[in-house]
């Protein structure tokens, strides 16, 4: 009875030994399987972020440039205005009368008046 | 026609000459004699004068059909004036006017009729239309054009 305990205890030992080669097998694969997937979708977020990250970049860019042509035209519109209000009140009937009589010379040289 | 149009600057003087020539066709087949004995009392100076004139030069007779077409025919070639549009910054005086209107007839050498808009936003010079051609030599433009430049 003693020998044969002994065998079986052995055998089961033989056993037990080979499923835990097999268990830690697949453990193995399993983690080296979740860190390759981890490695993806790491890279994956960081592409997007990266992208995104651009597009906003993008974006404020465009919208910086927007405002500044924005604020450059309401200051080209404000000198005009100010400018036309000051020149508006400077000019007499004899300097009018003499820039109408300018003005149709230019008229004349450029040939507006050829038919 | 040149005595005639010596006082005529404006479109406004043309419409108003137009209307004295149709005052005078409103009598013409009511009343006997002449054309200038018809018109008088109802033609300004100018037009009865050459009214007057042209009968000396016997391009009217007693006919008050052919009274009439004389006078349509004169209210074609007052239409047919070369008219150039004008937008002025300041409302121009009869001188002014008569100033511009010399100004075009001693350069082009042809009478040119006046219709006078006024747009103080212009500031100076003028905008210019003449038969289907604009021009914009106002001084708003040439402004807004050399801020541009120096901006």
């Amino acid at each position: 009875l003693e020998k044969e305990t002994k065998k079986s205890f052995l055998e089961i030992e033989k056993e037990s030994r080979q499923i835990l080669q097999v268990l830690l097998k697949e453990t193995k694969e399993k983690i080296k399987k979740l860190e390759e997937e981890i490695g993806i979708i790491s890279q994956e977020t960081r592409k997007s972020f990266i992208e995104k990250r651009n597009e906003i970049e993008i974006l404020l860019e465009n919208y910086k440039k927007e405002k500044i042509k924005e604020i450059d035209e309401r200051i080209f519109q404000l000198l005009v205005d100010i400018t036309k209000k000051v020149l508006g009140k400077a000019i007499d009937l004899s300097t009018h009368e003499e820039l109408v009589i300018k003005a149709l010379e230019k008229a004349k040289k450029e040939n507006f008046f050829e038919t | 026609m040149n005595s005639l149009l010596e006082r005529i600057f404006t479109k406004e003087d043309i419409i108003s000459l137009k209307e004295d020539i149709s005052k005078i066709q409103k009598v013409i087949f009511s009343k006997s004699g002449t054309l200038s004995e018809k018109a008088k009392g109802i033609a300004k100076k100018e037009l009865f004068e050459f009214i007057l004139e042209a009968e000396k030069k016997g391009e009217i007779d007693f006919n008050s059909q052919e009274q009439f077409e004389f006078l349509e025919n004169l209210k074609i070639k007052l239409d047919s004036l070369p008219l150039l549009k004008m937008t002025l910054a300041f409302s121009p005086t009869q001188s002014t006017i008569e100033k511009i209107s010399q100004f075009l007839e001693n350069k082009l050498g042809k009478k040119i009729i006046l219709d006078i808009s006024y747009n103080p936003e212009i500031l100076g010079g003028a905008i210019l239309e003449y038969r289907g051609k604009y021009l914009n030599l106002s001084l708003a433009k040439n402004l807004e054009k050399s801020l541009k430049i120096n901006e």
